[in-house]
């Protein structure tokens, strides 16, 4: 049998007629609608379906009166709620926000209300993520699905528009991601599995032919689109006093990127005789105080950047406790706030934007980041209780920490179980001040260890406690 | 801009428009296009701060090597002028000494930057003068090593007068800031590339092509592997402790190995493939390393271009020097033939794989890895007749398919150990690394579990690394074709159109399958930062 393989150093066999111009044409032409082809599949097929009623939904309310919007990712969808904020102020808002807003797809939503309704007010949440997130594969994804959402059902020439868009988003600027504007399904994308896929196709001709099955919503684990969270809470584990460690970043460094998304979004309504409120929704306190004085240079270089820009800035964490003080059941998680908490914190929003509107001077409701240890002083007892360990042979050096008044004196019990011990779990060390504790341990197996806080001379079983698995 | 960018595609696609539209008007001057090129990808890529160093490196070895051409040329006239043999001996040594000044003049400038921005702060830290290896944030220039290297080369060559010097500093300049080996290599010689930038060329529409799939090849390797699998090897190899099972570091250090040749090689092949879209071929820097049958072919298959550098500007200048050849004579009168003749080499050896090891980084990890790797190359040397008699005796046919497949695996295996001491950056964790490999293999609870305790990403199934294992596989069987000789991108674009559509499909599914692992960031090729 020939071989048709082509070895080095082969002579070539006799040259085949060149091809015409013609030919060669037709032949790029016709790779090139095969890719396109192929490229529109896999995106209809792997790129999945939720969330593109955030867009239908605008356009179904093409006719109102939108004159407010609220953008944003999570902490503007469980801190707003637009019906409250429309009672507080007689305005017809309508949220655009969405749990995986970036700051650039914000900015797009603001454009097109802008655009379409001539909106003069708008909301964006945000927290000390929005400016410190350097996840840009978040970001990209992030962009690519809301600009892709949005494009669906519109016009070539908005789409094009919007793609020109995506094209020049900075984040995603000079690597690899970038390629994701044109192959959107490459990195948002269903599960890789048939029935997920299958399933997804399915929902996308529902959806083409007006033929989708509203499925119930399932408020317990999923956010209302453009509304508040409507779910219950597991309040117990989720909110202080028994919370292990801080979720967010301990990073105060913001992201040029992201201040400058940020400062756009200011600048694109301040042209627009848009009036942005730029507000820091709540958070436990916790979760604000283990960022210590960070968090102070954080915001106040978000507050200054705000301000210069032309829009109001609001941190609900830094007003006085008279003014807000969030509750502990007010809380979803440890970022979020649940409906509850979103009642209190939109009446209260309403109220501040009356304020500021009618010309008052609301300033001396906040503390200053300037002194913001007056803030920190405002803390009583234990905080937060974490755990440090580093793996050795023969031991494990283990180190609790804790977030405190200055005054507190803080005394740990360390807790381990050894897995396959039948021991079970058992006191290592009681509780005492000195927050190292050197486990020893024999061979080779996992063991987890909880250490417990609580304020020195206290008869309570902890305070606060955190709980780790080291392999050894 | 990234190597693998939507700008970057945009640059090339311009750029080769241009350099065959605009280029052929320039007719000689057609190299001017890829000077200009070059400098934008540098400006793009590193800013003006990386353009500065460039010019830095280039501007003193061109005018080393004018020099050069001005003292032979004054030393000619001179002979010419006297016929006495001990003048001429005068003159002779003179020029010898005049050029070493100008040579060691030229290397102290471009080699002591280089080391600034590679070392110094390493150095202090290691006397205690410094709060860490990075404290002084000093940014090492991107591919400084690279065209440092190219230009050390140049200005050694026409030391030694291999070829004369080139006076066009423009072109000279091109050929340094060639912007396809600016990232990460390959260091290329003088002598075969400006030939290439200084010929005028058209189009030519199957050599783009050529061009094209060895890119794509390279996208498989840096997305498809490098990419995908990155995040489990560092969570793997940079969090050793004594708990770590063996089973998890050799995981570890095998998707290192893959990583490895992923990143580097799939970037050189991007690089090499641009480079052809513009006609110019540079110097080959992987031959199919993985299928080595030693550890010495591996060095001679794998950064092949480096490989070159150090075997002729350092090996060989220190395997000819006296004391060696002492040690030679020395070795042969009491210690046998064989050991006279292989004992300086070995020594060579251990000393060229120290300066490669240092060549990575002034860490200690580093020092290990050339040991490491200077001393078992130094020992098959040494022990070579014994493993020749052992074949004899065992009747081992050495030219057969057995004793080549056994002698691939024993070389993956040995630069695999090797690798210990290249991905783990802790001398301790190493040690650790080692002895769990050989006393505690199997974790308790299996490896799933051992994995997802370090945070290997998709652990619960192993599945973390299926594209990255299609992609493997693809790319052995096109490794393997090649060693046996097959020119692959030949064979495939003389495949029927629909077929050769099937194959670019498949590559465009895998490739867009990875973008979301991709590493965003300066240091995205491993080897940009050396």
């Amino acid at each position: 049998m020939k071989s048709n393989l082509i070895r080095y150093g082969d002579q070539p066999g006799p040259r085949q007629p060149k091809a015409g111009r013609a030919r060669v044409a037709f032949k790029v032409l016709v790779a090139l609608l095969i890719l396109l082809c192929a490229n529109w599949l896999l995106t209809f097929a792997i790129m999945p379906v939720s969330e593109h009623d955030i867009w239908k939904r605008y356009r179904a309310h093409s006719d109102d009166p939108i004159d407010a919007m609220v953008v944003g990712s999570s902490f503007s969808i469980q801190s707003f709620d637009p019906t409250g904020l429309d009672q507080a102020l007689g305005s017809h808002t309508f949220s655009l926000s969405w749990l995986g807003a970036s700051l650039r797809s914000d900015r797009l939503a603001l454009e097109t209300a802008i655009r379409d309704h001539g909106i003069t007010r708008a909301y964006i949440g945000i927290g000390p993520e929005t400016l410190t997130d350097e996840s840009t594969a978040d970001l990209v994804k992030s962009n690519v699905q809301y600009t892709y959402w949005k494009m669906d059902g519109e016009s070539f020439s908005e789409q094009a528009r919007d793609l020109l868009y995506l094209v020049s988003d900075p984040t995603a600027g000079g690597n690899a991601k970038s390629f994701a504007a044109i192959f959107p399904w490459s990195i948002d994308y269903v599960d890789r599995t048939p029935s997920a896929i299958i399933d997804n196709v399915r929902k996308k001709v529902g959806y083409l032919t007006g033929n989708l099955e509203e499925e119930p919503f399932d408020y317990a684990s999923s956010t209302g689109i453009g509304h508040i969270y409507k779910g219950t809470y597991d309040v117990d584990t989720m909110t202080a006093p028994y919370a292990s460690s801080p979720s967010s970043d301990t990073t105060t460094q913001p992201v040029q990127d992201n201040m400058d998304a940020l400062a756009s979004i200011c600048d694109l309504c301040r042209d627009n005789g848009v009036e942005l409120y730029v507000i820091v929704t709540p958070r436990p306190t916790y979760e604000v105080y283990h960022l210590g004085l960070g968090y102070a240079q954080l915001m106040g270089s978000c507050k200054q950047l705000v301000e210069s820009h032309g829009a109001t800035y609001i941190d609900s964490n830094a007003l006085h406790a008279d003014v807000y003080h969030p509750l502990a059941t007010d809380f979803a998680d440890a970022q979020h706030l649940n409906e509850d908490g979103s009642a209190r914190f939109t009446s209260l929003v309403g109220n501040l934007v009356t304020s500021v509107e009618s010309g008052e001077d609301i300033s001396g409701d906040f503390y200053s980041y300037d002194d913001w240890s007056s803030y920190l002083a405002t803390v009583q007892g234990i905080v937060l209780t974490g755990l440090d360990g580093t793996v050795e042979a023969g031991r494990i050096n283990l180190s609790a920490y804790s977030y405190a008044e200055s005054d507190t004196q803080v005394e740990y019990e360390f807790v381990v179980a050894f897995e396959g011990d039948d021991a079970g779990a058992y006191v290592a060390r009681p509780y005492g001040t000195e927050a190292d504790y050197e486990l020893p341990t024999e061979g080779h197996g996992y063991v987890t260890v909880r250490v417990n806080s609580r304020e020195a001379g206290s008869s309570a079983e902890f305070e606060h406690y955190c709980a780790k698995t080291f392999q050894y | 801009m990234e190597l693998i960018s939507l700008e970057n595609v945009l640059f090339i696609t311009v750029l080769v428009c241009v350099y065959y539209l605009l280029g052929r008007r320039l007719g000689r001057y057609q190299w001017a296009v890829i000077l200009v090129a070059n400098f934008a990808f540098c400006y793009l890529t590193g800013g003006t701060f990386a353009m500065v160093f460039v010019v830095v490196a280039t501007l003193p070895t061109w005018l080393a090597s004018q020099a050069f051409g001005r003292l032979n040329a004054t030393y000619k006239t001179r002979r010419k002028a006297t016929k006495d043999r001990t003048e001429r001996k005068t003159l002779r040594a003179r020029l010898k000494r005049n050029k070493r000044i100008v040579l060691v003049a030229c290397l102290a400038v471009i080699l002591g930057v280089l080391g600034y921005f590679k070392y110094w702060n390493t150095i202090l830290f290691n006397f205690g003068l410094a709060p860490s290896a990075t404290s002084l944030g000093i940014m090492l220039p991107l591919g400084i090593s690279f065209y440092t290297f190219q230009a050390a080369s140049y200005v050694i060559d026409t030391y030694n007068d291999k070829y004369a010097p080139e006076r066009n500093l423009l072109l000279y300049l091109t050929f340094v800031s060639y912007f396809p080996c600016l990232i990460q290599g390959p260091i290329n010689h003088y002598d075969v590339m400006v030939p290439q930038l200084r010929a005028e060329r058209s189009f030519d529409g199957y050599k783009a092509r050529r061009g094209l799939l060895r890119m794509g090849l390279g996208l498989i390797k840096k997305c498809a592997i490098a990419n995908v699998l990155v995040g489990n090897v560092n969570a793997i190899v940079n969090h050793v402790t004594t708990g770590t099972p063996g089973a998890v570091v050799v995981l570890g250090v095998l998707l290192y190995s893959f990583q490895m040749y992923g990143d580097f090689s799939g970037g050189i092949d991007l690089v090499e493939g641009a480079s052809e879209l513009l006609g110019v071929e540079m110097q080959q820097n992987f031959r199919q390393p993985y299928l080595s049958t030693s550890l010495a072919d591996f060095w001679r298959r794998w950064h092949m271009s480096l490989g070159v550098c150090v075997r002729d500007y350092l090996f060989y200048p220190i395997a000819v020097t006296r004391p060696m050849q002492r040690l030679g004579k020395w070795a042969t009168k009491h210690l046998g033939r064989h050991l006279g003749r292989t004992l300086p080499a070995c020594v060579a050896n251990i000393i060229t794989f120290l300066f490669v090891g240092l060549w990575h980084g002034a860490e200690w990890h580093y020092v290990a890895w050339g040991l490491y790797n200077g001393i078992v190359v130094a020992l098959s040397d040494l022990l070579s007749p014994c493993s020749q008699w052992l074949n004899r005796h065992l009747h081992l046919d050495e030219t057969g398919m057995p004793h080549r497949v056994i002698a691939v695996i024993r070389t993956f295996i040995l630069v695999n150990i090797g690798r210990y001491f290249d991905c783990i950056p802790e001398v301790g964790q190493i040690g650790i690394a080692f002895h769990n490999t050989l006393f505690y293999f199997m974790p308790e609870g299996g490896l799933v579990r051992a994995l997802a305790s370090m945070g290997v990403a998709g652990s619960a199934q192993l599945g973390f690394s299926v594209i990255a294992f299609v992609a493997l596989a693809f790319v052995f069987v096109v490794d393997l074709a090649e060693e046996c000789n097959v020119d692959v991108r030949a064979t495939v674009l003389a495949w029927r159109f629909p077929l050769r559509l099937v194959l670019y499909l498949f590559v465009l599914v895998l490739l867009a399958s990875c973008f979301n692992y991709t590493v965003v960031g300066g240091a995205s090729f491993m080897y940009a930062n050396f």
